[in-house]
């Protein structure tokens, strides 16, 4: 690739970013109601101007991964700004299970197909659905406009993003042990070995999380039961 | 953001290790243009440890993009554990703050998996050890068990009071 093309893609991967999101973040403003739909398709160009890019300027092995990467990356980090900004608690839910799907998704990038599967059927499957029957149990009105947030949640998102840049510091300088093969394979079945895993090398944490399990059930029962 | 790819990568020790870096195709040094070296002006400690710049942050997916993902993740259900008023939008966000963990676990299982364990006596092969997916596993029943007995708790609660506001939660207030 020649040097001002690489030039060009690469100023034009980090503009499409960046006016992306602030395209999107200024469409969601109550302010810009009216005019919602140019900002869309401003956004819509941005991400498609960031993925050609990104595609162009990955090497060809790496292509398929990246992209699937960032893809997931979106739904997870969107599904989880819808689910702590939504006011209604029924759509906020809905955005934590498109979080969980990239989740999974991402489950399936790092080689954890097992995790991938429980994720999908345990936790969108039995827990989100339990979440969303408490929801409509408990609530009188699910598309509730009432004001969400407490009065100290300015404060909260200060101390997240000191949270965060402080884990990131931290990460930053923390020092890993070399990988041992770098970028190699799993040499057998991830699922076999994550089997030995639970039953041979952790098999007391096991036996002591299906205790927990009958003692949450069994909890449960007891607290919700009518007398 | 990016600042986790200008630390110099450690030159591989062993052979293997020598071999298996060989096959990994060599992204070449970014060309930036002007903004670039008026950017290496102003941060020339940071790139003198590395030699290409921070697009690798985009292009190459490594362990540092799953970490500043998950603490992205879990510093959002920070923030809404904290700041909402709805009981149940406060185990929703517990949830996001477990699932970052999870993402982590399993992301660095894969680049520190392989141990060297008896059977590399005999085969002469690595033998990745799934811990970090186990404890996947365990974060996940935990969930599990959480989100069962918080929502009755709540649906206890809303029968008490009628409501799932935590403002409304103060019986025991003196």
């Amino acid at each position: 690739m020649s040097a001002p093309l690489q030039i060009f893609l690469s100023y034009l991967l980090l503009f499409g970013l960046a006016g992306g999101i602030t395209c999107l973040a200024l469409s969601s403003l109550a302010r810009f109601a009216n005019s919602k739909r140019p900002l869309g398709f401003a956004a819509l160009a941005c991400f498609v101007a960031f993925t050609t890019a990104l595609m162009l300027l990955t090497p060809a092995p790496q292509r398929l991964p990246t992209m699937y990467f960032w893809l997931f990356s979106s739904a997870v980090v969107g599904g989880a700004i819808g689910c702590v900004t939504m006011r209604s608690v029924f759509h906020s839910a809905l955005m934590l299970i498109l979080s969980l799907f990239g989740v999974a998704g991402y489950f399936i990038l790092v080689n954890a197909e097992f995790l991938a599967m429980v994720q999908v059927i345990i936790y969108i499957g039995g827990i989100m659905v339990l979440f969303l029957f408490g929801i409509m149990v408990s609530q009188n009105i699910i598309g509730t406009e009432l004001r969400q947030t407490s009065p100290e949640a300015p404060w909260a998102l200060a101390s997240s993003i000191i949270l965060f840049i402080f884990m990131f510091i931290c990460g930053l300088f923390m020092t890993f042990p070399p990988q041992p093969t770098a970028g190699a394979m799993p040499l057998g079945n991830n699922t076999h070995e994550l089997g030995w895993s639970l039953m041979a090398t952790y098999t007391l944490p096991f036996e002591v999380a299906s205790v927990l399990l009958l003692m949450a059930m069994l909890g449960a029962i007891v607290l919700v039961r009518r007398e | 953001m990016m600042l986790a790819f200008l630390l110099q990568e450690a030159p591989p020790t062993t052979a293997a290790a020598a071999n298996a870096a060989a096959q990994v195709q060599v992204v070449p040094p970014m060309n930036w243009g002007a903004l670039g070296t008026a950017l290496k002006l102003l941060f020339t400690h940071w790139f003198a440890y590395s030699g290409t710049l921070p697009m690798r942050f985009f292009t190459n997916i490594d362990y540092h993009q799953y970490f500043v993902l998950s603490c992205l993740i879990f510093c959002l259900g920070f923030y809404g554990v904290v700041a909402r008023r709805n009981a149940i939008s406060m185990l929703l966000a517990m949830e996001l703050m477990l699932n970052a963990v999870n993402i982590n676990m399993s992301a660095f299982n894969l680049y520190w998996g392989p141990r060297q364990t008896l059977a590399a006596f005999t085969s002469e092969k690595s033998v990745w050890t799934q811990t970090g997916q186990a404890f996947s596993v365990f974060a996940i029943i935990v969930a599990a068990a959480e989100a069962a007995v918080g929502l009755a708790i709540i649906i206890a609660f809303y029968r008490a009071r009628k409501s799932i506001m935590l403002d409304d939660a103060n019986l025991m207030k003196g």
